[in-house]
Formats: C-alpha cells, sequence, structure tokens
C-alpha cells in the first residue's frame, strides 16, 4: 500500500481544475473607471498635410478598365499583349487546319457600373506600345524617348470582333472571329501582338480581369473539331481620358494614386469630463495606457465625374519613415494589423462618393498614437509623426500589395471645409488599482 | 515499516507539487470583501471533526497550532491538500468552480528531550476572487453602445511560515510557542474590454492593477492539559503584528497595513467509552482594527466559530487501524458587505488510515476530511464540498 501514495498524491491534485471565484456584478469593484470620447480637432493635431500623386501604375494592378463616356466624362481602354509565338504553327503540319476562334473575356462584375448589357469590341493595336508608361496620348513614353499613337486612346486598330456582355449570364464572354479577324490573328508577320478592348456602351465602366484567344482545328481523318491550347496575356495595362483634375482636399487611390500625407503632433494634455476630472488631474493626460482607439476621421466628398467608384474602396495608413524626401519616402509597415495580420483599414462603400452620399469614415492608427504619446515604439525604436493615406490592393495570400485598387479614387474634405478630419480617441481614465 | 525510498520518493513530490501549485483557489467569492477569506489551520483530521482549534487527541504537524506536535517522537511530515467544488448563486446568474490547494504543510523534528521543533507553512487569507461586470457604454459613434466587459482579478492571498517549539513541562502540561512571519502577494488586476463587434474595430483594452507582497510578524503561544487519556484540553493565543503590503512591481500604487486581531482557539476533547470520543473547540478573533484600516465599503468585527465532532477508532481494515469521524462547524467570516454576517456552515465526516506505526508513533497515515456546507451573505450564497487530505510520514 505505501507503494499507492506517490500516486494518490497526484490523483488527487489532477482530479481538480483550479478556477477562481467569480462574481458577477456582485459587490463593490475596487475601481471605477471612467471611458470617454475626447474630439481633437485638425488644428489640434496635424503640423502639416499635402495630397501627393503618382504612385503606382496601371500595369501593376492585374485588372483592366475600358469606359465608355462613364460619368460623362471618362473614356478607357484595356490594352493586352499576347505572345505572337504561340500563334504560329507548323506550316508543313497539312494535317491540322484552323477552322475559327475566339476572343475570351472575364470581367468583374462586382467592379463594373453595368446592371444590363453592354457591347464590348476587341481590335488588334497596329502600334508597338509599352504597358508601363502607356497613356491616352503616348503609345510609349520612356527615357528613350516619347512615341504618340496616330491616334489618341491606342489607335487606330484592326477590329477582331464585338459581342454583348450581360453580367447576369457569367463574367465572361467570347468574341468569336470572323474570317478576316482570323486571319489577323494568324497573320504573326507583325512581331508584338496587342489588343485594345474597347466598351462601346455608353455611360458605363467595366473591370476587365483577363483575355486569351482560343484557336479551332480540325484534324484531317477526324470528325471532331479541337481547341489548340490557348495564347494569354502577356501584359496588360489600361488607358484613359481626361486625368482627374487637382484634389480639393485629401484625395487617396486612383491611377497613378495620390497619397495623403499627415504630419501629426498629438497634444500631451486633452480636456476631461466631469466624471473623469473627478477621478484624475484635469486636463488629462494623455498616455499609452489610458488610450483605447485613436481613429482618423475622415469626411467623403463626391468624386468628380467619370472617378465614382463602382466598388468599395480601402484607405490604409502607414507610417513615412523620411517624410522629408516626398514622394519617395519608404513606407513603414501597417499600423494597424488584425488577428491574421491583415493590415486594418477602413472600407468605404462606393456611394459615399456620390453626390449626396458623403459620410464620415474612420482609419483607426490607435498603435501610431500610442507611440507618439510614448514617444518611441514598444521596442522602444523611434517612431515617425507621419502617415500617408493610401489605397493598396493586397493578395492576402503573399500579403504583396500594389498601389492602388483601380481608377477610381477617395476624396475626403481637407482643413477648413465642411468635415473637417479629426482625431477620434476613446480614453479609459481611472482611478489607480489598491488594497483594500 | 514503509520503505524509506518510497517515504523520499512521496515525499519529493509532495515538496515538487507544493511549489507548482497554485496557492489556493475555489475557495468563496466571498473573498472579494475586506481582506477575503480566512483560511483555518486544520488538517483532513481537524476538518473530519469539525474542529477549529487545538485539543484533539493525538499529534500532528498543524500551522497555528504548535502544541498539536507535543508527543512527537520521531520526525515527521506533514502535508494537506484540499480540493473544493463550489455553486455560486448571484442575481446575475450562477457558476460551478472547482480547485485545489495546499492549505497547509509543515515538519517535525524532536530535539533529544528538549522538545519538537517544528516549522509549518499555511494559508492565513485567500484573496483569489474575480468581479465581472457588463454594461453598455455610449462611445459618440451612435449605434446601441458598445457592450464592455469590467473584470478585477485579485491573485493570491496571505500565507504564514512559522518556526514553533513544544515541551512538556509536566506529564500532563505541555507548552508551546511559534513565532513567524506573514508572507505571500496578490496580483490585483482590473481590465476593461470592449466588444469589437459593437465598436467596429478592434479596441484596445484598459488594464491597471499592481503586485504587493505582504510581511509582518506572528507568534502563537500554546497550551496542552491532559488529564489521563480520558481528557485534553487545548489552548492557543496569536498575536500578530501589523501585516504589512508593500508594490514589489514598481507600479505606481501605494503600501497599505492592516491591524491583525488577536486570536483565541480553544478546544476539549473528552473519550467517552471504549474507542469512541467527542471534541468541542471554538475559536474568537475581533477584526474590526482591520476593518479600521480598510477602505471601502467593506465591513469587519468579531468572528466567533464553534465547532463539534465525534471519533470512533475501533475499525479497521485489513488489519489497519481506519478511525471515523463526524463532525458539524459553524463559522463566521470576518469581512462583510453590509451589517448581515456572512457564516459558512458545514457538516463533515471523514476517516484515516495508517498505513504503517502504531498509535503512538504513527509512521505513514492518511487522514481524509469531506466537508459539504454553505456560505450565504447578501444576495450571495454558496454550496460546497471540501475535502482535505492530509498526509504524514515519519521516521525518514
Amino acid at each position: 500500500m505505501p507503494r499507492l501514495l506517490p500516486l494518490f498524491v497526484v490523483v488527487t491534485l489532477a482530479a481538480c481544475q483550479n478556477e477562481i471565484p467569480t462574481a458577477l456584478g456582485e459587490g463593490f469593484l475596487p475601481v471605477e473607471p471612467v471611458t470617454l470620447e475626447v474630439r481633437l480637432p485638425w488644428s489640434q493635431f496635424v503640423t502639416s498635410a499635402q495630397v501627393v500623386g503618382g504612385f503606382g501604375r496601371a500595369d501593376e494592378l492585374g485588372v483592366g478598365t475600358i469606359a465608355n463616356a462613364f460619368g460623362g466624362t471618362l473614356n478607357a481602354r484595356t490594352l493586352l499583349h499576347l505572345e505572337p509565338q504561340h500563334l504560329v504553327y507548323d506550316a508543313s503540319d497539312t494535317l491540322t487546319t484552323i477552322v475559327g476562334g475566339s476572343f475570351l473575356l472575364r470581367f468583374n462584375p462586382t467592379g463594373s457600373s453595368n446592371q444590363g448589357p453592354v457591347t464590348v469590341a476587341v481590335g488588334r493595336t497596329s502600334t508597338h506600345w509599352d504597358a508601363r508608361s502607356a497613356s491616352w496620348r503616348l503609345a510609349v513614353d520612356s527615357l528613350d524617348g516619347q512615341e504618340e499613337w496616330p491616334e489618341q486612346g491606342g489607335g487606330p486598330v484592326e477590329p477582331l470582333g464585338k459581342a454583348v456582355w450581360d453580367p447576369l449570364e457569367g463574367d465572361s464572354l467570347l468574341i468569336s472571329f470572323g474570317p478576316a479577324a482570323l486571319a489577323n490573328v494568324l497573320d504573326t508577320t507583325p512581331l508584338e501582338f496587342g489588343v485594345r478592348v474597347d466598351l462601346d456602351t455608353p455611360g458605363e465602366l467595366v473591370q476587365v480581369i483577363s483575355g486569351e484567344i482560343q484557336l479551332f482545328a480540325m484534324v484531317e481523318g477526324v470528325d471532331t473539331m479541337i481547341t489548340l491550347p490557348s495564347v494569354s496575356v502577356t501584359d496588360q495595362t489600361f488607358i484613359y481620358d481626361p486625368a482627374p483634375g487637382p484634389p480639393e482636399g485629401l484625395r487617396v487611390g486612383g491611377i497613378p494614386a495620390w497619397r495623403t500625407v499627415i504630419s501629426m503632433a498629438i497634444p500631451a494634455m486633452v480636456a476631461g469630463t466631469p466624471e473623469a476630472c473627478a477621478l484624475v488631474t484635469c486636463p488629462l493626460a494623455l498616455t499609452a495606457e489610458r488610450i483605447n482607439l485613436a481613429n482618423l476621421v475622415l469626411s467623403t466628398q463626391a468624386n468628380e465625374p467619370g472617378f465614382q467608384p463602382t466598388d468599395s474602396l480601402l484607405v490604409h495608413a502607414r507610417s513615412l519613415f523620411a517624410p522629408g524626401v516626398l514622394p519617395k519616402s519608404p513606407l513603414g509597415p501597417p499600423i494597424f494589423l488584425d488577428d491574421l495580420g491583415l493590415a486594418v483599414g477602413a472600407a468605404l462603400a462606393s456611394a459615399a462618393f456620390a453626390p449626396g452620399g458623403e459620410r464620415s469614415v474612420e482609419v483607426p492608427i490607435t498603435p501610431l498614437v500610442w507611440d507618439l504619446v510614448r514617444g518611441t515604439t514598444v521596442g522602444g525604436g523611434s517612431t515617425s509623426s507621419t502617415i500617408a493615406l493610401l489605397s493598396l490592393s493586397c493578395n492576402p495570400v503573399g500579403k504583396l500589395c500594389v498601389e492602388s485598387e483601380s481608377i477610381a479614387f477617395s476624396s475626403f474634405a481637407g482643413a477648413g471645409q465642411p468635415g473637417e478630419p479629426f482625431l477620434r480617441l476613446i480614453l479609459t481614465i481611472s482611478d489607480r488599482v489598491e488594497l483594500p | 515499516m514503509i520503505p524509506l525510498r518510497w517515504a523520499r520518493l512521496t515525499g519529493a513530490l509532495l515538496l515538487a507539487l507544493a511549489l507548482g501549485a497554485a496557492p489556493a483557489a475555489a475557495q468563496s467569492v466571498l473573498a472579494t470583501w475586506g481582506l477575503g477569506v480566512t483560511l483555518d489551520p486544520l488538517d483532513g483530521r481537524g476538518r473530519g471533526l469539525g474542529s477549529v482549534g487545538p485539543g484533539l487527541f493525538g499529534t500532528g504537524v498543524i500551522p497555528g497550532d504548535p502544541g498539536a506536535s507535543l508527543d512527537l517522537i520521531v520526525p515527521t511530515v506533514a502535508v494537506s491538500m484540499q480540493s473544493s467544488w463550489l455553486q455560486v448563486d448571484q442575481d446575475a446568474g450562477s457558476a460551478t468552480l472547482s480547485g485545489s490547494r495546499f492549505p497547509a504543510m509543515g515538519i517535525a523534528y524532536p530535539v533529544r528531550d528538549w522538545g519538537v521543533l517544528t516549522v509549518t507553512y499555511g494559508g492565513v487569507l485567500d484573496q483569489r476572487w474575480t468581479l465581472v461586470r457588463q454594461s453598455l457604454l455610449d462611445l459618440g459613434a451612435g449605434g446601441a453602445g458598445t457592450s464592455v466587459t469590467d473584470q478585477f482579478v485579485s491573485d493570491g492571498g496571505v500565507a504564514a511560515a512559522r518556526v514553533g517549539f513544544a515541551r512538556r513541562v509536566t506529564p500532563s502540561l505541555g507548552v508551546a510557542l511559534a513565532v513567524g512571519s506573514f508572507t505571500g502577494n496578490v496580483i490585483r488586476t482590473f481590465m476593461r474590454s470592449f466588444n469589437s463587434l459593437d465598436a467596429g474595430v478592434a479596441v484596445a483594452p484598459f488594464q491597471s492593477g499592481g503586485r504587493w507582497g505582504y510581511s509582518g510578524v506572528t507568534a502563537t503561544a500554546g497550551l496542552v492539559f491532559d488529564v489521563s487519556d480520558i481528557v485534553r484540553a487545548g489552548g492557543t493565543i496569536t498575536w500578530s503584528g501589523s501585516l504589512n503590503a508593500k508594490l514589489t512591481d514598481g507600479s505606481d500604487g501605494s503600501a497599505r497595513k492592516y491591524d491583525m486581531p488577536l486570536e483565541f482557539r480553544g478546544g476539549i476533547s473528552g473519550a467517552l467509552g471504549a474507542g469512541l470520543s467527542a471534541v468541542l473547540s471554538a475559536s474568537y478573533a475581533d477584526w474590526s482594527g482591520a476593518w479600521s484600516s480598510l477602505g471601502g465599503e467593506a465591513t469587519a468585527g468579531t468572528v466567533l466559530s464553534l465547532g463539534a465532532g465525534l471519533e470512533w477508532t475501533s475499525l479497521s481494515f485489513l488489519g489497519r487501524p481506519l478511525p471515523l469521524r463526524f463532525g458539524w462547524r459553524r463559522a463566521e467570516l470576518p469581512f462583510r458587505p453590509d451589517t448581515e454576517d456572512p457564516v459558512e456552515s458545514t457538516l463533515a465526516g471523514g476517516f484515516g488510515l495508517r498505513l504503517a506505526g502504531t498509535d503512538n508513533i504513527p509512521l505513514a497515515q492518511i487522514d481524509l476530511g469531506v466537508e459539504h456546507g454553505t456560505r450565504s451573505a447578501g444576495s450571495v450564497s454558496e454550496d460546497f464540498w471540501r475535502s482535505t487530505v492530509s498526509l504524514r510520514l515519519a521516521g525518514f
């Protein structure tokens, strides 16, 4: 029996879980904290602000845009390059005959303005163009020189076909080639195979995700028509006209993208409420421990026609490490990450940028404000008091981001305008935790 | 005789568990008031008898009762382990909790024929509790408000480490003295957390708190009086200096000092017949001095505890003595939220099992005491089961 003693001891204790007795809403809470909201006007926490443009390129976005007088003004066309050698077939192969082909386009219905059918046309470009630098006026804009389009807007093109896309029937469109278009496609004499995608239906904007050429062939002695391997896009971009005017307030996003750069100085003291001042000395000292939330509150403004978002937009806040060398100042890591490690920004409904749809949006910057009131980061490093509000399109898997999301941008009221931004702080004030 | 290697293994295991175990858990929600819930220095035998003090037949190594080891003639180590199952009913709902703790441990060592030296460590006040309160706050963003949870956690307690000495001055009279120091610490943390779904964004919780370490001097004098083997009476008086609480984590809270009460404990055991004995005991302490040191809404006053029990030692199991015990106990708790006195009432039972040794020289013994009781004060009522197992090894 003595041999069972150690086992007895272990079993006695292991049988129990330690749980602390919990009183629910009963008894005397040793502290009675006060949580209050403090709104810091723009002039009390911003030392300077500017809107800087020119970030990102349309070809980096991975999504094209086609528009025809969208918002009454905006025209946009998507340009695609395909590998021409993939269209070359062995001439000695007399057993295979190309009998037809089509251009397959895939769209983003949620990022497109149309609710009903629209007509989309594709044509082969006849001019060399550079996806990195092409614009409405220029086919190439590089250090080696500029080359204008013979016709502004990516023209001229040799038509390959057109068809009607109805978003209710799916997100893809097959534009079949006629005999002349098929011959054009199979003409591999030009070293470059470019395609321009146009929207014929006025007043709409459509986002193009991808395009590819499909060719159909008959093999001698076989009754079935076969589909040859598709020819995919190697690069793509989009060009648009007119360019948006200069920002009247704050602006974020667009292609090329704008950033709003704000330098801040958080005051050491803020006014308290009577309840808070009954607990501690007023004015209230701003400390990291007291700050539960710090959101930059912006008021949206209607965009100029043609640049109304067709889908929700995201605004992120990032630290700027060297604001003195703008616009090339490097960006810091995301200020606010969620539990999954993804950057937390403000999601903005597209209606917020339509006339009459103005509303307040909040960009969370709590960790940055903690660092600013502490004077250092948690790790003791220096912190930047300048942030950039920007629009990023991030791949949640690889976490690679491009700037920005779309041709549309976000407009916000600036200093001195109705809806001037402010800093919203949620503070909790408490007397000290003491022994009874 | 118990093999030496098993004694060493068990002793080492007990020591490891004692160092790693939480000091206390699942005692009482009533610990939220004042300095917490008092912990009586009792082993499994005393719990089974409903005892609240000294005066039991036999020997023991019990913190706060240096006279219990008076007649030990071999070195002895004793550890008590306690498990509790608690059902708490409050206005805001009910909860079931469980936990385990080490209320006491000690070593006794006979020094020649001078007497018995004891070193003990035992709990004095349990301060483990949590208070949770939910409310709705308007954070200024419109909507229906943000759900907020306030949680105050007190984790720790006061214990006492004592060195004692007991000696028979006549065959029927023994005296004992123990001096020691309060020890232990408490971490008190308040956290207000916000429902992120209500707020629309992650809102960082507010947190504040501190850690205090306890110190202070305590001394206990004891007396044991035997009339043959028929009656034993015992009593202790415990004096304590101020209980000092000092910040140990560098936070900006302040130090506190509490007046601890003079505590009287007494008990008498009498043989009723062959193998049957009865025990009556009582304790008294006036905590109003501590109340004057307290802030807040809690009050404190005099505490009277009473206990009574029967022990029947004629039974045996596999040739080993198997004493059975029954008891009743009523104890007042010193700290209260209003004028209503919190009271703990228990019915107890238990048994002992001597694994090795004789009546006079128990070398290995287990005592189990099981209590079922209630506590009530204000809108809080608790129904609990508590088991106390004491393990005693000697002769190593």
